[in-house]
């Protein structure tokens, strides 16, 4: 292959430029003795789930547990499995194990891990940006609330959208979940409210983010719950059946331009006006169609019509 | 190996004696550090992020931890894990995005944090990861790692003649792509 072809010296800068990071990012990757110590706990589970196997085995051939112990027995294997398939390091220890090496997932960086997510929720509530700053790393980023990307350089523009729409959280709580060796896992549920949701008239919505953390640090949120579609459905029907230019601007996520984002801002209070409106008029022909047809149905939320079949 | 240049640290070429020492008998501790760069830095031109080329590294050189003599071919092993590995997860990512994207809040994001590369090189390694897989896998050992046919072959477990076919294959793929996009100067 000859190293004046076009292609060779597009792949010599392509690949020199992949082995100035990799080496950057290799000098911090875990020593052999943390890998080995992972390597350690994860034999101990598969001879626990062998265990468990072969005690289920047993029970199973003096015929009581087709009618006692199989649910059972499936869910610790479940549990079990699981932690060993998806989760290799980082679950706690049991307390009387000390070989447990420091800084490798142990309980107390689980521990440190959980506080740090809840700080981060704490000052993504509070819209507090200096605060959630001195949490992440360099690399971080989320999608939190689920509509685009934002980094550590896009987060002040973020947070303000963020507030802009209300995005609130309440009843916040986080729970170790999960692991690799270089990262710890925090899952974090909460109740979500926002403007959508204080002008549609709906309750605060369950959420859950998975928080991963990174040396101390945290690397990702990432929303892992599915959308709510009787809060988020009206309003996105509203959006861009009404306004063309503010759908575009809203599926921009929270990378906006800091043209479009001023706009936006703008004009957010005279739109939650209008959305406020069109709800009503929903409600209004809502109403009418279910006197001219069946019986008035109160469990049934006009917004939530609205969201299926549009405006009247 | 030819371990002429590149970035490749091959195992070959990098004495284990003192490393070996320390970790014990199985010289795992010396495998590790000899190859761990070289397949971070695989699995990451395969997966575009370097957040899953790192979890997918770690975890293909942990599952090779105390199996390393059974293994006939370590330094290819650990990276057919590595590289099996950032596709499934790749896979299992694109599938959330796509079930999100079907209840339409998400919109498209990249799972992937393909992150500080220029654009025109990020944009080779794009085109790679589009190839098919062996041909993909076989350009990236040959160029990342300053790879010989015959070497590509053995880590890649196939003859020479086949690893020859993928690279010419790749190459000429590869061509027809980023010429067509102007994107070679």
């Amino acid at each position: 292959m000859s190293g004046h072809d076009p292609i060779d010296t597009l792949a010599q800068r392509a690949a020199t430029a992949v082995q100035d990071q990799a080496r950057s990012r290799a000098a911090v990757a875990p020593e052999p003795a943390q890998l080995r110590a992972v390597g350690t706990r994860r034999q101990a589970r598969r001879m626990i789930v062998a265990g468990i196997a072969a005690v289920g085995a047993i029970v199973l051939l003096v015929g009581v547990a087709d009618r006692l112990l199989p649910p059972r027995l499936e869910l610790l294997i479940d549990e079990v499995v699981g932690e060993a398939d998806e989760a290799p390091d980082p679950a706690p220890p049991a307390e009387d194990d000390v070989s447990e090496p420091e800084g490798t997932g142990g309980a107390r960086e689980l521990d440190e891990a959980v506080a740090l997510a809840s700080a981060y929720m704490e000052a993504r509530n509070a819209y507090d940006v200096e605060g959630a700053r001195q949490l992440v790393a360099d690399e971080f980023r989320t999608d939190e609330p689920p509509d685009g990307y934002s980094n550590l350089a896009t987060m002040e523009p973020a947070f303000e959208l963020v507030q802009a729409f209300g995005f609130h959280f309440s009843e916040v709580e986080c729970v170790p979940l999960q692991g690799t060796v270089t990262r710890l896992v925090v899952q974090c549920a909460y109740l979500q409210s926002s403007e959508m949701h204080r002008t549609g008239g709906h309750a605060p919505t369950p959420a859950e983010v998975r928080v991963y953390v990174k040396d101390g640090r945290i690397a990702e949120v990432l929303v892992t719950s599915a959308p709510d579609v009787s809060w988020w459905g009206p309003f996105r029907t509203f959006v861009r059946e009404h306004d063309l230019a503010f759908s575009q601007v809203m599926d921009g996520g929270l990378a906006l331009e800091p043209e479009a984002q001023r706009e936006l801002m703008e004009r957010l209070p005279e739109f939650f006006q209008r959305y406020e409106q069109w709800l009503d008029e929903q409600d209004d022909s809502s109403d009418v169609t279910e006197r001219a047809e069946q019986p008035v149905s109160p469990q049934q939320h006009p917004a939530t019509d609205a969201s299926v079949e549009g405006p009247v | 190996v030819s371990g002429s240049g590149g970035d490749g640290a091959h195992a070959a070429t990098v004495p284990t004696s003192t490393a070996g020492a320390v970790a014990g008998a199985d010289g795992f501790e010396s495998f590790y550090r000899c190859s761990y760069r070289p397949v971070l830095q695989l699995a990451y031109v395969l997966c575009g992020s370097w957040t899953i080329a790192e979890e997918v590294t770690q975890e293909a050189f942990l599952r090779a931890l105390g199996r390393l003599d059974e293994l006939q071919n370590p330094e290819g092993w650990v990276r057919q894990v590595a590289v099996n590995l950032a596709r499934s997860r790749l896979r299992r990512l694109g599938a959330e995005v796509r079930a999100l994207g079907r209840l339409g809040a998400r919109p498209v994001a990249p799972p992937a944090d393909s992150g500080q590369l220029p654009v025109e090189l990020d944009r080779f390694w794009s085109e790679v990861r589009a190839l098919p897989r062996r041909q993909a896998q076989a350009l990236a050992l040959h160029y990342l790692e300053d790879r010989s046919v015959r070497d590509v072959a053995a880590l890649m477990g196939c003859s020479e003649g086949t690893a020859k076919a993928l690279l010419y294959q790749a190459r000429q793929r590869l061509a027809g792509r980023l010429t067509d996009g102007e994107a070679i100067a």
